[in-house]
């Protein structure tokens, strides 16, 4: 079976891009610089130097390394790094197991911005007046209220959604995938534009003009700079925002050619992340609420992505003229961001049956289909016990911090600097400073360690011990529970199916059989492309 | 807006501006070179 490629250099960059732009961009990153002002600029920007972009470098590599090997998952690719040690690539199921539960959670979420998208045109939310009455409205959407019928066409639009993204996976990397992105991402910037000149133009109000929007987000509050906690969460969000510790972008990259350059195609994506993010994403949401609702109750929003993007947004888009139509783009800006990023999110587990156990491409997304469509019914009919929090907690930030610290200490120390540098460079369009050996050998794993001892001294035992859960919501301690379990036997049978699969391929090889590596990593340590 | 705050936007978005433009266009100059 040939190997999928990617069209074209353009493709995989917007891919890799679409990825990255989440609503994260659009929803938290304003919010975090809102509540700590253009301070958080300077942690931020350090953080995506010393450990987004060497991440990003290292993922691109990493992947392309690995799929010359025939391997598009984090097992595979570990194991070709690090041979001699048996337990590396049970590391990597992690890389299959952490885009499995944000997908579970996401694409529900994701559904939410296509049905408010119809809203918004159809003008349903019209009677909505308070930030109150959209919050009870959401609630009734997500079935935690009286309506039903609403929770029941919430579902449909699920449907719908979940299909959507089954469907482009159908079509592949080239015909699905890219083709989508291709589009998708000059759409979305398109809207985000034509959404930061409507803002930028909006007449004063009580509240105050543009100008106190703007300076609500990004006055400094200069004792952030000297808080632990804002530094943890620039570069937490650095983190969430590129996509990287997911174990998405190794799969992309493994369906480049040994030829292509990952060096100035991994800046480019992340560049275009930040441009989305920075510039864009701070410019809509926040100056808009500031005009519409001031900075008291901007600041209470600004704590909630749920409320930023379907309780405020809609509100302040509601009251501008064409206010239906604004509110489309809006939705459909999103939903455009979720899609591309769903999508890379169920591309590891699929690429995972495809290359260890020879599924063809429909076998594989079928399978992935049925399973993940039973897993997603936990976030959509518990999401009032705590589920979907849960999820996001082990999926969106434990996973992300712990596979990013192997990957990076894989590389530079295991795998080697001199190599990894080298391999970095193979078919490269730029040259990378030399200053970045240092900060990819000492720095970004420093600043992982340091993230990871933080983030675990920070919030471990809280929210192990539940204690949130035990204080304000005992009845839901069942079912967080049951989520944990669930997640443990999900990591347990990739795990499983990982052991599976090299036994075959041990047993194919002790057969007599043509061994399945032998021409490549296990012998020659030549790639196959 | 304070100018503090100003000065904060604009560095931000120089930063981030120079490197998408740098990357974008020595992207599609290599796409054209091949």
């Amino acid at each position: 079976m040939a190997r999928e490629r990617w069209g074209s250099k353009l493709g995989v960059i917007l891919a890799v891009a679409g990825s990255a732009i989440g609503l994260g961009n659009f929803l938290r990153f304003p919010g975090l610089v809102a509540q700590h002002g253009g301070a958080f600029m300077v942690p931020y920007l350090v953080a995506l130097f010393l450990l987004g972009i060497p991440l990003m470098w290292i993922e691109w590599t990493i992947g392309r390394f690995g799929g010359g090997f025939e391997h598009s998952t984090a097992p595979g690719m570990f194991h070709t790094m690090w041979q001699k040690n048996r337990f590396i690539k049970y590391f990597g199921v992690i890389g299959i197991f952490g885009p499995i539960v944000i997908f579970i959670y996401y694409t529900y979420v994701e559904s939410w911005l296509l049905g408010y998208g119809v809203f918004a045109l159809l003008g349903k939310y019209s009677q909505c007046v308070t930030r109150g009455d959209m919050g009870k409205l959401l609630d009734n959407y997500r079935g935690l209220g009286d309506t039903p019928w609403l929770f029941a066409l919430a579902y449909l639009f699920f449907v719908v959604t979940f299909f959507l993204n089954i469907l482009i996976l159908y079509f592949g990397i080239k015909g699905g995938i890219e083709t989508v992105c291709k589009w998708a991402m000059p759409v979305l910037f398109l809207l985000a534009v034509v959404l930061v000149v409507r803002v930028l133009t909006l007449p004063a109000t009580e509240h105050g003009d543009v100008g106190s929007g703007l300076g609500f987000i990004w006055n400094p509050k200069w004792s952030a700079l000297t808080s632990a906690k804002v530094w943890f969460e620039a570069a937490g969000q650095i983190f969430f925002t590129l996509s990287v510790g997911i174990g998405v972008i190794l799969t992309y990259a493994s369906y480049l050619t040994k030829k292509d350059d990952v060096a100035l195609s991994g800046l480019t994506a992340a560049s275009t992340n930040e441009v989305a993010e920075v510039i864009l994403g701070g410019s809509i949401v926040i100056p808009a609420a500031v005009l519409f609702f001031g900075v008291k109750e901007t600041g209470q929003a600004a704590e909630s992505i749920f409320d930023l993007g379907f309780m405020t947004m809609p509100l302040v888009l509601k009251k501008m003229t064409l206010g239906n139509l604004f509110g489309l783009f809006w939705f459909i800006l999103l939903f455009l961001a979720g899609i591309t990023s769903s999508i890379s999110l169920a591309q590891p587990a699929i690429a995972f049956l495809e290359d260890e156990f020879n599924l063809s491409k429909k076998k594989a997304v079928l399978v992935f289909a049925i399973v993940t469509f039973v897993l997603c019914q936990a976030s959509i009919f518990f999401i009032g016990r705590g589920v979907l929090g849960e999820l996001d907690f082990w999926g969106g930030n434990f996973c992300l911090i712990l596979f990013g610290t192997v990957e990076v200490i894989l590389f530079a120390w295991v795998f080697g600097m001199d190599r990894a540098w080298t391999e970095l460079h193979v078919g490269s369009d730029i040259t990378i400073p030399r200053i970045y050996r240092f900060i990819i050998k000492y720095i970004t794993p420093a600043f992982l360690l340091f993230l990871m001892g933080f983030w675990l001294y920070d919030q471990w035992t809280p929210k192990v011990c539940m204690e949130e859960v035990r204080t304000k919501k005992p009845e839901n301690v069942p079912y967080i529970v049951g989520t944990r379990i669930g997640l443990i036997l999900l990591f347990a049978v990739i795990a499983v199916m990982v052991w599976i699969a090299w036994k075959r391929r041990g047993s194919r090889r002790t057969a007599g059989g043509a061994p399945v590596e032998s021409s490549n990593q296990e012998e020659s340590q030549e790639p196959t492309s | 807006m304070k100018m503090s705050g100003l000065i904060f936007m604009v560095v931000s978005w120089a930063v981030i501006l120079v490197l998408f433009l740098y990357s974008l266009v020595k992207t599609l100059r290599e796409k054209e070179e091949e």
